[in-house]
């Protein structure tokens, strides 16, 4: 049992993924070379998949980050927008809406406080309360 | 270099300005090849007729919307830019308007405009209502699941009606007075939502918004 739990398997998960790499590795510069050397190598196609698994991760990292930026352009190009809008237009924004919100925290935080030190004091102080108890029967 | 621009794209901006002032059934290509001083034949080479202007027009609309709408869905404005985004969003209908004053003959027109339209509502849904829930989250409005779709629904409906609406109620409006009053429209569905600390905002905005439209 230990064994085939130690041992290394790709999940289907993984593993589809790591066809896809190889798939868009593929289709980078290094389909070319990667022929070539299959060739050349002739059937040592595990370090041929491992080679196209990382070549598809650099290149799938490069359009993640290109795919980021458009995002950012696009984000950038609303938030300028909006800053351009501020310009002409203020709003009559409550400045008290902050403070009222720490106001509440604060209130929250002492409140939580409270509960904490009861819940310490009570698991703290079983016995004192037994024996309080004790002490007012007997009396 | 900018004073180059490309003869398609000259169409394209001279035929918007033109269909947004006179209203798209009232211009013809000839119209728009005068106004561009090209002879029609030119104008016939880039568009082979008005439909063909009107549905590239239309994807250069989709597309922009898309960009505005989808911002907030990405991530969530800063708690009063959500204020400042509306008036992006109208600024965006407002270029484009002669698709919103013909909103029956746009869906009239093909099936794949109606979709691509259809597409552009439900994202306006999805936009409002993340607005709406950063403003609950942020204790701006009080409002349960079911009273913020509604008030996604109203949100959306002034969107897509508020220029025809406009136009139906005070004939010739000019831009800034129809953004303004959509804005608070707008606003005023939230109103109701508002937290104690957000009337007197709200009060202060109505203000400013009368002030504003005296002046303009």
């Amino acid at each position: 049992m230990a064994k085939t739990e130690n041992k290394e398997f790709l999940k289907p998960a993984e593993f589809a993924r790591k066809v896809w790499l190889a798939g868009v590795g593929a289709y980078g510069k290094a389909f070319e070379d990667a022929q070539e050397r299959f060739e050349k190598l002739n059937l040592e196609s595990n370090e041929l998949f491992d080679n196209l698994v990382k070549k598809g991760e650099k290149i799938e990292t490069e359009t993640q980050k290109r795919l980021e930026k458009v995002q950012a352009e696009a984000t950038s190009n609303i938030e300028d927008r909006i800053a351009k809008v501020r310009e002409s237009i203020a709003f009559p924004f409550p400045k008290v809406v902050k403070e009222d919100r720490i106001e509440k925290l604060e209130l929250e935080v002492a409140a939580l406080k409270r509960k904490v030190a009861a819940l310490s004091s009570t698991k703290a102080a079983p016995k004192k309360a037994a024996k309080k108890k004790a002490a007012k029967k007997a009396a | 270099m900018a004073d180059k621009i490309k003869t398609r794209d000259r169409i394209l901006m001279t035929s918007l300005d033109l269909f947004n002032e006179e209203g798209e059934p009232n211009v013809t290509t000839v119209d728009i090849a005068n106004e561009l001083d090209i002879s029609p034949g030119n104008l016939y080479y880039h568009f082979k007729g008005k439909d063909l202007i009107i549905s590239a027009l239309y994807d250069e609309f989709d597309h922009r919307m898309r960009d505005v709408l989808q911002a907030p869905i990405d991530k969530p404005l800063g708690l009063e830019d959500n204020w400042y985004y509306l008036y992006v969003v109208f600024e965006e209908i407002y270029a484009f308007r002669f698709f919103y004053q013909n909103l029956t003959d746009l869906q009239a027109r093909d099936k794949a405009t109606e979709a691509k339209f259809r597409r552009i509502l439900d994202l306006k849904r999805k936009s409002i209502t993340a607005i709406a829930l950063s403003l609950r989250d942020a204790d701006v409005i009080h409002a349960r699941d079911h009273e913020i779709n509604a008030l996604t629904e109203t949100i959306v409906l002034t969107l897509t009606y508020w220029l025809t609406f406009q136009e139906l109620t005070h004939g010739e409006a000019n831009a800034g007075r129809i953004i303004h009053t959509g804005v608070f429209q707008i606003m005023s569905a939230f109103a109701p939502y508002f937290g104690e600390g957000q009337r007197d905002f709200f009060e202060s905005c109505i203000e400013m918004l009368n002030a504003a439209l005296a002046n303009s």
